[in-house]
């Protein structure tokens, strides 16, 4: 039997914050249809995705801005975590992204208590204008981790995230399930979601 | 190309078979769920108005970790022809090599994980606690069904001796296992087929019925107390409510064997279930140390073998050195 990668739940007192950067949004890789010998541009530090799509075949690398890559270079853009929102963001991938390419691209929602950030309209609206197509909005717990991609419109899959895989840790999150478990599914997502990803595709 | 994971389905005629004609996939929704893996993903895909996914999807492609598919798909199509838990546990739907990839597709189970039902507490509760040690001990035991059970027996030699080298902080247990020895030697213990990592978060409770998941270690025959110590140390480990920390794995193990209100509701679990085997009572606690060593040698869990022997042979040491575990108690 091989050695698991990480300590699994039973063993011993793993060190978890360690584990979770080892770990961090290690899943993004397989947001967009990555095959191998594609080119994966990860942006901001996230080694763990980069080593995930280059286990898919792909040559990926990380970089902390788009300006130094030439156009239509890249077949995928993985932005985990936009922090200036997605308006400054969806030109420069758009540029960099060949026709076809896949974007994902993570945001803060916005909320009544979060002026900044995003609503899923709006960052569609921003992707379609900026070239893009096929967009899917997925719900997140938190932008660096993704441990969960919940596609927000999709009614059975919030109530079944917010049924069973919503993190509980505090009693403040537990009032919170309880309360979005009650609530239609669209406050729902918003109770227990609060990022937002967003899969594009380039128009060819 | 069309994104994951229904890219990887379109092509199979047993999953096409299941969802209905990829025409209609359009409205079919993938929810990506966290996997501790390494080149793993793993996806629950949902049809308008399902309460439970239509299938689980999981893909691999680190080489060294595609053999625990293999293994569950094999373990999903043995135990549909297996009675007494055929409705309990995922249907294989398929298993394909895609390039460099392994991908596994299983049909979704309905329920919420006893890990995630215990969070949601806002207290612990010891009620609900028993309620899902009986639950889980009656799904055991229809596991462990099955006709023409091997045995294995025990070696009191054999045990005394490693208990005997722990030291003289085992001394009292030595001690303890020698004044019970004929109750236990030469015992036949059945070896049945386990899960292999029943922990809290693989078990899933759907209106008052056990439902199991995750079989990546395998169906193999185990000895018929290994599901039930692993499930009852993972048991008390699990946040036991909102607010609480998730105990450490040797906190884990003194709340379930050595002392506490747990301890005393692991011991009569255990109990139960040594009954239920036809075993005597007052070998208790001789089984349960046999089992975990036999935790300790890496046989009775399949899934994390290699992570856990180290874990259960210091849980070993914890209970040798307990002055009077409720497991040693029920002797009195």
């Amino acid at each position: 039997m091989p050695a698991p990668s990480m300590n699994s739940p039973g063993v011993g007192d793993a060190p978890h914050e360690a584990q979770a950067t080892r770990m961090r949004g290690r899943g993004l890789a397989f947001v967009t249809p990555i095959t191998s010998g594609d080119r994966v541009a990860v942006v901001g530090d996230h080694p763990a995705v980069a080593a995930t799509a280059a286990l898919l075949g792909a040559h990926a690398a990380t970089c902390t801005s788009l300006a130094a890559l030439p156009d239509a270079s890249v077949d995928h853009v993985i932005v985990p975590d936009a922090g200036g929102g997605l308006a400054s963001w969806a030109p420069a991938v758009a540029r960099v992204l060949r026709p076809g390419g896949y974007l994902y691209i993570g945001a803060i929602r916005r909320g009544a208590a979060r002026r900044s950030g995003t609503t899923p309209g709006a960052g569609r609206r921003i992707l379609t204008q900026a070239g893009f197509g096929a967009v899917t909005v997925f719900g997140l717990r938190d932008l660096a981790q993704a441990r969960h991609l919940v596609p927000l419109d999709s009614t059975e899959s919030v109530r079944w995230y917010v049924r069973s895989a919503f993190p509980v840790a505090t009693t403040g999150q537990a009032l919170t399930a309880a309360m979005a478990r009650i609530a239609p599914a669209r406050w729902a997502g918003r109770l227990c979601l609060p990022a937002l990803g967003f899969r594009a595709r380039r128009r060819p | 190309m069309t994104a994951p994971p229904l890219s990887c389905l379109a092509a199979d005629d047993a999953v096409v078979e299941h969802l209905g004609p990829a025409a209609g996939w359009a409205r079919l929704r993938a929810l990506q769920i966290r996997s501790p893996w390494r080149g793993r993903a793993v996806w629950a895909v949902f049809r308008p108005g399902d309460r439970a996914p239509a299938v689980v999807v999981k893909i691999d492609v680190d080489p060294g970790s595609q053999v625990r598919l293999r293994n569950e798909h094999a373990a999903l199509t043995a135990l549909q022809h297996h009675a007494g838990v055929q409705h309990s546990v995922p249907r294989p739907v398929a298993l394909q090599t895609r390039g460099a990839s392994v991908v596994l597709v299983q049909t979704g189970v309905a329920g919420t994980s006893l890990a995630h039902l215990g969070r949601r507490r806002l207290r612990p509760s010891l009620r609900h606690a028993a309620r899902e040690h009986a639950a889980v001990l009656d799904w055991i035991g229809r596991l462990q069904s099955t006709d023409g059970a091997e045995h294995r027996r025990l070696d009191a030699d054999s045990i005394l001796c490693r208990i005997d080298a722990l030291g003289a902080k085992a001394q009292r247990l030595a001690d303890r296992l020698r004044a019970s020895r004929t109750a236990w030697d030469g015992l036949p213990v059945p070896v049945v087929p386990g899960h292999g990592d029943l922990a809290p978060g693989n078990v899933l409770w759907d209106r008052g019925a056990v439902k199991v998941v995750d079989w990546e270690g395998g169906v193999a025959r185990r000895s018929a107390l290994s599901d039930v110590v692993y499930f009852l140390q993972h048991h008390a480990r699990r946040r036991e409510a909102a607010g609480r920390q998730r105990r450490t794995a040797r906190a884990g193990f003194r709340a379930a064997f050595v002392e506490g209100p747990l301890s005393a509701l692991s011991a009569a679990t255990l109990r139960r279930h040594v009954t239920r085997l036809a075993l005597p009572a007052e070998a208790t606690e001789a089984l349960f140390v046999a089992t975990v060593l036999e935790l300790a040698d890496g046989e009775g869990a399949a899934a994390h073998a290699s992570l856990l022997r180290t874990a259960w042979t210091e849980h070993l040491r914890t209970y040798a050195g307990a002055k009077r575990p409720p497991l040693a108690q029920m002797l009195d």
